[in-house]
Formats: C-alpha cells, sequence, structure tokens
C-alpha cells in the first residue's frame, strides 16, 4: 500500500464507523459494541497513518491520492502524503486511539451513541483536514471538526451542574461567568464560524486569481497572489486567510470559546486539545505560510501582517498564561495552558515568516506541536481520572492525591515537566525550537515569550502542588481508575519523557518537514530557557514550605486577582459590546418590524376602506345619472371594447393585469378590515 | 437583444417534461373528483406515486441535462407577441425541478399522518380536496421551474397561488382567513410587478428552442426595478417579506414546509433567468445595490429569527435570511456566485422542508409551537432532534450536507467580485459577509438548544417515551429528505457541474 493510499485508509475508516455507530443506534444495539466500533475505526486509522509515515516520511516530492470531486470549482479529493503531514496524521491518529481507549470505560452508556458519531466524524474530519491537498477538502475537514467540536462540547446536554465551567453566580460588569455545556458549545461554534467564513473568504481569493484550490498548485503559483500586494488588499486578504486558523487555535480574542469548551467529558477536552480541533489552525499555518510567505514577504505591508500576527499570538501566550496562575478548575488551568501553548507555536510561525525564514518558524511550530500534542493529553487524561476520583473539578477539593494514585501522579508529572519545559523533556527541546524562531524576528519578541515561559512553569507547579503535593482537602476516596483509563495515559506519561530523549533523532524528521536541512541551535536562548523553566518551577518550593502570600487581604493584589480570574474582563466586553447589543438590536428591530406590519396590513387597509365609503357616498350622487345615461353609453363603449380587440396577446394580458390587481386589492381591503 | 446558444440542445422524443409536469395535476383532479370516495391512505399513496411516476418520466431529461446540454420538450406553441410557450430543463432549472419533485414527493407522503392530526383538530376531513390542492400548487411550481416564457412563468405562478392560498385559509391557524388574504394580495402584486416589467421590455422568452437563450434585452432600469421588486416580493426580500411570516407560520405545515422552501426561492431563481439573463448589459451597474440589499436581508431576517417566540415563525424569518444568500450570489452576478445561488435554493429547499417539516413533528407530539414551553427534548425525540440537526446544518452550510457547496460557492463568488475594491470596501464588505453568515450558525444552534437541548421545558412532559415509534411514519419523510441533502454533499458534481457549466456559458460569460 503506498503513503497516500494509506492516507485515504485513515481517513475513510473513521468516517466508516461513525456510519457503523449510526446503524447500530438505530438497531438498538448495547452501548459496548458502539464503543468498540468506534475504537476499532480509529484503531485502522492509527494503522493507516503508521504506514503513511513507513512510506511516506522520506518521499520527495510526496505520495498523492486523488479523485475528482467538483470539477467545475477544480475542487479534488486530494490526500498528500509528505513528511509535514504523515507525522500529524500519526499524531492525531496514534493521540485519537489512546483517548478513544480511555473513553470507552469514561463514557460508559449514557450518550454512547452520540460520542462515538461524533468522536469517529471528528478523527476522520482532522485527518483530512491534514492530508488533504486540496483547500476545499481541507475546509471539509475543518468544519466537520466545527460540528463534532459543538456537539461534543455540549455532550453533557441536559446542563448538569457537574459539567459547568466557571464559578456559578459570579458577575463581572454584570455578565454572568458561568457556562452550561450547551452554552459552551454554541459559543464554540460560533466563535470559530467568525474565522472560517474569514477563511473562505481568502480561499475564494486565491481562486479567483489562481483558478484552483489545490495546494500543491498554489505552491507553484503562490507569486499569482502578487496583484494583491498592487491592489492595496495583500495585508487584509492575508488576515483573512488566517482567521480560521485564528479562530480555531485560539487566538485573543477567539480564546474565549476554548477556555469555556471545558463543559465536554475530559476525553473530549483532550482530543480538542491536544490532537485534534485547535491544532487545526497551527497546522494551516505550518502547510501554508511557507507557500505564502516567501513569493510575498518582500512587500512592506505582507511583512507587517506577518509581525503584527506574531505580536497576537505572543499577546495571546502571555495573557492567557496570567490567566492559569489564578484559575480554581484544574482543566481550566489546562485550557489556558493549551491557548498559550498554541500561541508559541503560532508565534513561531508568524515571527520566522516575517523575518524572511519560514523553514525555521514551521520546524520551532511543528516541534512545539508534536511534544505538546503527548504532554497534554497526558494531563488531561489524568485531570478527567482525578476529577471523577474527588469528584469535583476545583483544585481547592483536590491535593495530596500521589498517596492515592500513584501511578496517575507520575504520569502528570512526566507531562508536567514537559510542559514546564524542563530539560530533557520534550517540551524543552520544542520550546526552544519555537523560541529560536520566534527570535529571528526580534529580541523583543523572544524575551516576551521567555517571560511566558516562567509563567508556564510557575502555573504549572502551583497545579502539581495543589492537586498532588500537600494535604488531602476533598471528601471522596480518591483510587486509581481501571486499567483501561489509565494505562493510555501512563504510557502517554512516558512518552512525553521518550520523546525528549529520542528528541535529536525525532528532531531530523521535524527538519525534513520543514524543508531544514540542519538544525541550528542558539547557546544562549537554550540555557536562558532553561533558566526561565527552573526559575518557574521553583516557585514550588514556596508552596511546600507554605509561603503564601495572603492575595485576599491585599485590595491591590486582590483586583490583580479578579482581573485574570474573569479574563482580563475580555468575556465581559464581548457580552456587553457585541451579544447583549446584538440582542437588543433584534429587539429593536421587531419593534420595526411590528410597526410595518400594523402599517401595511392594519393602516393601509383603513385608508382604504374609509375611501372606498366615500366613493360610496360619490357613487350614489351619480347613481341615477349613471342609471340613465348608462344604456346611451353602452353603444359607445362596445365600440371602444371592439377596437381594444386588436388581437394582441399582449393587450388582453395587460387588461388581465389591471382587472386582477384592481380585484385583488379591493377585495383584500373589504375582507381583511 | 441577442441569443445565446448554451452548450447545446436536446429535443426529448416524447413529452417527458410536460408528463412530469401534468402527472402530478391528473392526480389532483382525481383526487378532487374521488373526494370521500378514497380514503386519506389512498389519496397519500395517489399523490406519492404520482410524482414518483414524474421523477422517473423525466429522468432521462435529467439524465441528458448532466452532459450539459439544455433538454427541451417537445410539445410547444408559439403565441404572436409573446413568444414560444415551452418546458425546458437545464443545468439552472435542474436542481430547482428536482427539489420540487423531491420534496412534494417527500411531503405528500408526510402530509398524510400530520393532515389525520390537523383534520381530528378541525373536526372534519377533506383528503381529497387538500391533495387536489397540494397537486395543483406543487405542479404549479414545477411548471414555474420548467417554464422557458415568462409568461409562461406567470401563469404557472398564479396556478401556485390559489391553491396555496386556499390551502392556508381551509386548513391554516390562527387568523387562517386573514392570513390567506394577505399571502394572496401580496404575492399577486409581486407577479404581476413581474408582468408589468416584462411588458415594459417587451421580451418573455428566456428560451427559444433551436435559437437559445434569450439576454440583454433591455438597459431600461425602471423595467428592470419592476421584475426585481415583483420577484423579490416573492422572495421576500427585507421590506417585501411581510406577508412571509404570516404565511409560513400559519400555513398547514405541509404547506409550510412547500412555501418556505420550494415557493419563495422560485424567485430568485427567475431572477436568473429575467434579470441577469434580460439585462445583462446594466445587471453590474445595480450589483452593489442588490448586494446591500441582500446583506440587509440575511441581517433582518437572521436578527429577528434570534427574538422569535414560535417555532414555525422562527423558520418562516429565517427563510427571510436565506433568501438573502440567494440574492448575495445573483448581485455579483459570476458563475461562482450565481451557482451558489441555484445550489442554495436546493441546499434550503432540503433543510427547511426538514425544519418545517420538525416544527410540524412536535405540534403533533408535543402540541405546542411555543419556544417557551420547549427544551430538552432531544432525551425524549432522540430521532427528530438528529433530523431538525441535519435541517439546521443544511441551511447553516456545514458538512456533510449540500449546504456546505452552496456556502462555498455563493463565498467563491463574492470573493471573486470583492478582490477588485479597494482595501477599505474589501475589509468593510469581508466583515459584513462573515458576520451575515456567522448570524446563521447563531440562530440555528439557538433555536435547536432552545428546541432540544438544556432543562426540559414545560412541554416535555407531555411526550412519552414511545412517542417517535408511535410516529415514524411523519420522521421517516424528513430522514429521507435528510439522506438527500446528504448524498448531494458526495455527488454534488451531478447538480453543480452542468449548473455552473451553462451560467459561464450564459449568464455570467
Amino acid at each position: 500500500m503506498d503513503a497516500a493510499m494509506a492516507a485515504f485508509v485513515a481517513v475513510i475508516a473513521g468516517y466508516t464507523a461513525t456510519v457503523l455507530v449510526i446503524l447500530e443506534s438505530l438497531l438498538g444495539l448495547n452501548w459496548k459494541y458502539k464503543a468498540w466500533t468506534g475504537v476499532a475505526g480509529i484503531g485502522v486509522a492509527a494503522l493507516a497513518s503508521v504506514i503513511a509515515v513507513a512510506t511516506g516520511v522520506h518521499a520527495e516530492h510526496g505520495s498523492v491520492f486523488s479523485v475528482d470531486w467538483l470539477p467545475s470549482l477544480g475542487v479534488k479529493f486530494a490526500l498528500r502524503v509528505d513528511t509535514l503531514s504523515a507525522i500529524m496524521g500519526l499524531v492525531v491518529a496514534v493521540l485519537s486511539l489512546f483517548i478513544a481507549l480511555y473513553s470507552v470505560e469514561y463514557i460508559g452508556e449514557w450518550g454512547a451513541s452520540r460520542y462515538w458519531i461524533f468522536y469517529t466524524f471528528f478523527v476522520s474530519s482532522m485527518l483530512l483536514l491534514v492530508y488533504a491537498d486540496d483547500l476545499i477538502a481541507m475546509f471539509i475537514g475543518w468544519e466537520g471538526t466545527g460540528i463534532s467540536s459543538w456537539a461534543l462540547i455540549g455532550f453533557y446536554f441536559d446542563d448538569r451542574e457537574e459539567a459547568w465551567v466557571g464559578d456559578p453566580g459570579r458577575k463581572r460588569l454584570g455578565v454572568p461567568m458561568w457556562f452550561t455545556p450547551t452554552h459552551s458549545a454554541l459559543r464554540a461554534i460560533s466563535f470559530t464560524r467568525v474565522g472560517d467564513i474569514g477563511m473562505l473568504i481568502g480561499i475564494g481569493v486565491v481562486y479567483a486569481l489562481l483558478g484552483t484550490v489545490s495546494i500543491s498548485a498554489l505552491a507553484h503559483e503562490s507569486s499569482a497572489l502578487v496583484p494583491l500586494v498592487v491592489k492595496g488588499i495583500a495585508a487584509i486578504w492575508l488576515i483573512l486567510f488566517y482567521l480560521g486558523a485564528l479562530a480555531k487555535s485560539a487566538q485573543f480574542p477567539f480564546h474565549e470559546w476554548l477556555v469555556t469548551a471545558m463543559t465536554g467529558p475530559t476525553s473530549v477536552s483532550a482530543l480538542i486539545h491536544a490532537a485534534t480541533m485547535v491544532k487545526a489552525g497551527v497546522y494551516f499555518a505550518l502547510r501554508l505560510t511557507p507557500i505564502l510567505a516567501p513569493a510575498l514577504i518582500a512587500y512592506a505591508s505582507v511583512k507587517e501582517a506577518y509581525t503584527g500576527l506574531a505580536w497576537l499570538s505572543l499577546f495571546t501566550a502571555f495573557a492567557t498564561a496570567t490567566m492559569a496562575l489564578v484559575a480554581r478548575e484544574l482543566k481550566l488551568v489546562l485550557a489556558y495552558s493549551t491557548a498559550s501553548q498554541l500561541s508559541y507555536m503560532l508565534a513561531a510561525v508568524f515571527a520566522a515568516a516575517a523575518a524572511g525564514h519560514a523553514a525555521e518558524g514551521v520546524f520551532g511550530g511543528f516541534a512545539h506541536l508534536v511534544s505538546h500534542a503527548v504532554f497534554k493529553a497526558t494531563l488531561f487524561l489524568v485531570a478527567g481520572a482525578v476529577i471523577h476520583a474527588v469528584h469535583s473539578r476545583y483544585m481547592d477539593d483536590m491535593g495530596g492525591l500521589k498517596k492515592y494514585m500513584p501511578l496517575s501522579f507520575a504520569a502528570f508529572l512526566l507531562a508536567a515537566l514537559s510542559l514546564a519545559a524542563l530539560p530533557p523533556f520534550s517540551g524543552w527541546w520544542s520550546k526552544d525550537a519555537a523560541v529560536h524562531a520566534i527570535s529571528l524576528m526580534s529580541h523583543e519578541a523572544a524575551m516576551f515569550a521567555l517571560i511566558t515561559a516562567v509563567l508556564t512553569a510557575i502555573y504549572t507547579s502551583r497545579m502539581l502542588y495543589y492537586v498532588f503535593l500537600g494535604e488531602y482537602r476533598g471528601h471522596g476516596h480518591p483510587h486509581e481508575p481501571g486499567k483501561l483509563m489509565l494505562y493510555p495515559y501512563f504510557i502517554l506519561g512516558i512518552a512525553s519523557l521518550g520523546l525528549g530523549l529520542a528528541w535529536p533523532w525525532i528532531e531530523h524528521y521535524i527538519a525534513l518537514a520543514a524543508g531544514l536541512h540542519e538544525v541550528e541551535a542558539e547557546m544562549g536562548l537554550m540555557v536562558m530557557g532553561t533558566a526561565a523553566s527552573i526559575l518557574g518551577l521553583s516557585t514550588i518550593a514556596l508552596y511546600m514550605r507554605g509561603l503564601r502570600i495572603d492575595i485576599e487581604s491585599s485590595p491591590t493584589l486582590r483586583t490583580i486577582k479578579d482581573f485574570l480570574y474573569d479574563r482580563w474582563f475580555l468575556n465581559a466586553i464581548i457580552y456587553r459590546v457585541i451579544v447583549y447589543p446584538g440582542k437588543r438590536f433584534a429587539e429593536l428591530l421587531s419593534v420595526v418590524e411590528r410597526a410595518l406590519d400594523r402599517l401595511a396590513h392594519e393602516a393601509i387597509p383603513a385608508v382604504g376602506l374609509f375611501l372606498i365609503k366615500r366613493v360610496h357616498i360619490v357613487e350614489n350622487v351619480y347613481d341615477t345619472g349613471l342609471q340613465t345615461s348608462m344604456p346611451s353609453q353602452v353603444a359607445i363603449l362596445s365600440e371602444k371594447v371592439r377596437s381594444l380587440q386588436s388581437g394582441d396577446m399582449r393587450d388582453y394580458l395587460t387588461y388581465f393585469v389591471v382587472g386582477v390587481v384592481l380585484a385583488a386589492v379591493i377585495s383584500a381591503f373589504v375582507i381583511i378590515t | 437583444m441577442s441569443y445565446v446558444a448554451g452548450i447545446g440542445e436536446t429535443v426529448l422524443n416524447y413529452p417527458a417534461l410536460w408528463l412530469a409536469f401534468v402527472i402530478p395535476l391528473i392526480s389532483g383532479f382525481i383526487s378532487l373528483f374521488a373526494g370521500n370516495k378514497m380514503s386519506g391512505k389512498a389519496h397519500t399513496i395517489l399523490t406519492v406515486s404520482s410524482w414518483i411516476l414524474a421523477l422517473l418520466v423525466a429522468l432521462p431529461a435529467f439524465r441528458e441535462v448532466l452532459s450539459g446540454a439544455t433538454v427541451v420538450d417537445p410539445v410547444w406553441t408559439t403565441l404572436p407577441g409573446i413568444g414560444t410557450f415551452s418546458l425546458v430543463l437545464d443545468g439552472v432549472s435542474a436542481p430547482v425541478a428536482l427539489s420540487v419533485v423531491l420534496v412534494s414527493m417527500l411531503i405528500a407522503w408526510y402530509s398524510y399522518p400530520y393532515m389525520a392530526h390537523r383534520f381530528h383538530e378541525l373536526g372534519k376531513e377533506s383528503w381529497g380536496l387538500y391533495f387536489a390542492l397540494y397537486q395543483f400548487f406543487t405542479a404549479g411550481m414545477l411548471g414555474a421551474a420548467l417554464a422557458s416564457n415568462g409568461v409562461l412563468f406567470y401563469l404557472f405562478l398564479e396556478l401556485t397561488l390559489i391553491p396555496s392560498a386556499v390551502l392556508i385559509i381551509l386548513y391554516g391557524y390562527g387568523d387562517r382567513l386573514r392570513v390567506g388574504l394577505i399571502y394572496l394580495v401580496w404575492t399577486h402584486i409581486g407577479a404581476l410587478l413581474l408582468l408589468l416589467g416584462l411588458f415594459i421590455i417587451g421580451a418573455y422568452d428566456f428560451y427559444v428552442p433551436g435559437k437559445g437563450y434569450v439576454v440583454a434585452v433591455s438597459s431600461s432600469l425602471l423595467a428592470l426595478a419592476l421584475i426585481v421588486v415583483g420577484l423579490g416580493v416573492k422572495s421576500a426580500y427585507a421590506g417585501l417579506h411581510l406577508w412571509l411570516p404570516y404565511a409560513h407560520a400559519e400555513a398547514p405545515t405541509p404547506v409550510s414546509a412547500l412555501l418556505s422552501p420550494l415557493l419563495i426561492g422560485l424567485g430568485g431563481y427567475a431572477l436568473v433567468r429575467a434579470g441577469l439573463g434580460f439585462f445583462n448589459g446594466v445587471w453590474s451597474d445595480v450589483s452593489w445595490i442588490l448586494l446591500l440589499w441582500a446583506l440587509a436581508t440575511m441581517f433582518y431576517g437572521g436578527f429577528l429569527v434570534l427574538v422569535q417566540k414560535d417555532t414555525k415563525r422562527l423558520f418562516a424569518y429565517s427563510s427571510v435570511s436565506q433568501m438573502g444568500y440567494m440574492l448575495l450570489g445573483l448581485a455579483v452576478a459570476n458563475r461562482e456566485g450565481v451557482t451558489g445561488s441555484i445550489l442554495h435554493y436546493a441546499a434550503h429547499a432540503y433543510g427547511k422542508a426538514i425544519l418545517f417539516g420538525t416544527a410540524g413533528v412536535l405540534i403533533a407530539l408535543v402540541g405546542t409551537r411555543k419556544l417557551e414551553e420547549l427544551g430538552g427534548l432531544a432525551r425524549r425525540l432522540p430521532l427528530t432532534a438528529s433530523i431538525a440537526l441535519i435541517g439546521f446544518m443544511l441551511i447553516s452550510g456545514l458538512p456533510p450536507t449540500l449546504g456546505l457547496w452552496s456556502e462555498v460557492y455563493l463565498v467563491f463568488g463574492y470573493a471573486r467580485w470583492a478582490h477588485g475594491l479597494s482595501s477599505t470596501l474589501f475589509a468593510l464588505g469581508a466583515v459584513a459577509v462573515i458576520a451575515a453568515m456567522t448570524l446563521t450558525v447563531i440562530y440555528s444552534f439557538q433555536a435547536f438548544r432552545r428546541m432540544f437541548l438544556g432543562e426540559f421545558g414545560p412541554a416535555a412532559a407531555r411526550v412519552s417515551e414511545h412517542a417517535e415509534k408511535e410516529h415514524a411514519d411523519l420522521i421517516a419523510p424528513l430522514i429521507i429528505i435528510g439522506f438527500i441533502g446528504a448524498l448531494f454533499f458526495i455527488a454534488i458534481a451531478l447538480l453543480a457541474d452542468p449548473l455552473a457549466q451553462l451560467v459561464s456559458a450564459v449568464y455570467a460569460a
């Protein structure tokens, strides 16, 4: 089987499982059939993705599978396996398999049909967008992840309280700061939709200029986009083109959807954050930036656009890291962390592109994507087990779990150290690569990224301490979960260390994916990155010694804490500026609508009726006259009528029309009123 | 005036298109005369079979269209001063005609369980009259989709008008007499304005067998305005839409499921022939106005959806917003935009038929149209919720549904038109299109949430666990429509390729 064929199998396997689970649901089969059908579908996909890597990772020009889908738009169901897509496909499929295995026990019976239908659809859609060599095929996968994430984020659609995110009752600027699953799901699909349409307009412009939506073709003809610069719309186009990626990958202010998406089952959070969905945006940037940037970067407007995007990502990384510092919910810390780490990836891609070194950006971004996928999946899966064990999503109710859940602690620790970028964990290598790429743009940018790295390590230690160290503060009796849940994340935890140890070997492939021949390492940055990590992690010593600042007693600190806790007030601002005024506008329109309705269906007919009555009085006056003069007029009239019968069909129709209009209008006036 | 040849002409060797129109009409007459001598079920079977037969008869014509040909029915007549009355199936009319046939067929099936419920409420059964009117109405729509001539189109439109108004008056809800008349007057005036516009330019033929498509007939802005406004009333563009929420909300639900998706979209369809085609030369001068109107319609309808308290009114306003999508594609008037418009006719047809169908399921099973009473119903009616989701996906342009493709085409059409603008206008336009299209997703998923998700509303208590099983015949036709909507996602080339080819050959050269 050649690589592209394997990719085809990988994409189709999950979709086939979707159809099978639907059939099983209609037949009313036991939930275990559905779960294992789902797992089997993803298993086949994972196997196929391994074959795709084995046969396709070295392919010089990639291996292509292509079927015409919509010839009039040049859309092909085209899949392409090259080093980048092969590795990405592997990461997606294998992680999804681990998470699927975990889900069998975690989800169980309630909602099994829905879960497995959308899970398999999700994974297949993600694989489609990864392997796609056609922007529209990619867009279809993209939208597929959108609809399935909606369903999975709102999985607990009865809005049970234990699935909420945020503190019930808490308001900021009068805006509620807690979110039910169905509300979060609506937020997710609405926020990402904004980006998706922008991206589609961007693709549409590409099509208008190049007459193709093939990614390979775009790679060869990217210079055909230069007219956009001449027209002065290049920068706007570029932002539209990336808007989908910014929204999906939770860049400011779109990160809002991601942090409330925690209402889904934890397995879904792991899926969305680690392997799919949010990585789609980064992948889009990895795939297309090396195609677009070299052709356009010589133009100032494009360079500025990339610089602006890079700073947006750096800002997002920083802002969400500060929010993670004060979050009380374990999953929320992880969610902020995801938004922050994704921003590293995108910042690397955009910054290096702005500096004219797109390949380095891809290297840094992709390296961090791979390592983050593994450690974030681990963290989420452990978090799911922990939340389940203590029956609370708040870290306040955890603590000391090292004693009760030692294996989970081990897995979590390995992954957390990777997140904090401690050597020799994979996160250390990859964050260094990302920061290196960012440094190509400017030193200020690199410094900013390093400050964020310190924050990352700080919130990591805080989380580690509150969950696993110190004394247990909860009420239940925590214990390790069943094997089907434990093994997947334990293996993944080991893998985050393993990846780090094997990094020099892995790095070679990531460089190959980026089209880099040799990987540069900057000693100074590496040392600073390590120092940032150690500095941040050392805060755990403060916790261990009980040296904690009493934030509540200082008004200034308290204000800062609330500001961070309420996500820089951004959510409140969005609701105040867009959502609520939108609702009021709709209400205003309904008043306008009622007024128009009254005018058309009450006022005008009333006037008509009034006139008709007047006519009636006038008519009485003329009645007699008409009665007598009428007969004599008939002769003349018949004369006229004869002349009207010209034989021209058009004239008849005109009379007919005029007559019908009058009849209709008059009868309406009479009957309606 | 000039003729454009299209891609090729095939004259059928038997009158397949007339038969496809006449067969349902005959079935309507049979229903009319049989009246209560036939059972409701027999009437239903007759009606559904007539549409299956019509489809089978017309199938060879549809096959010919796949190759890009313009298929002409061999029976036509030429009237002095009016032109040629013939029926024509081509890439542009095929998606429209197919939607009419399939939705009419499946909604006839849906009518049986639904109208049984409605007749029970009204205390009197009249299956014969119902299906007779149903068939005159639906056959009229098929005729309008196939008409080669503006006057013929008008006549078919008149054929749809009276029966549909009577259906509303006899079997509708609320103040149905008043609603029926509002509907009658408005849409009749719309049709007349169209006709007056045509009179002014003095050209009626959309297509003349042997000669080709009639384009660039006139540059009279008055005539264009009359035609656009006339068809705009039919399609309920913002400002001309006031009749629609009444008619679509208060019509008996199967009729809503025909009016909303099938009938109003015909306005947009005819705008391709009588607007874009006849006014080829001046159309680009009014593109701006039409585009703004399209966006206004998308926003106006979309925002009003958000504040509706009644499921059927909600779907009615959604139809207004969806007609804005069709106008958007026509406004930009390039190959992608016009193709997207017609595809959106089909996507909206399947989507909105499902959604009105769902509203009917709720009326029959839960006994309410009030949104505030709904909520949480996915737990009681999982199948209904699933099929409603497909309906919402169709209008929101999400895979795996046909709606995705119409959205891609429409956005591509917009992008091609807009990338020549100045940077400020390009940015503003993009923001407006993004906002308008996001609004559809927001209102769709918000409505879905209010109906099916969250905590149980008061109505949930009235639904038994087995309600869906007992009413499977109400849900089954909707599932088939959903399946068609998904099938065309995969087999999109069948609809879009002949359409795009013809559009670029004739209407957006």
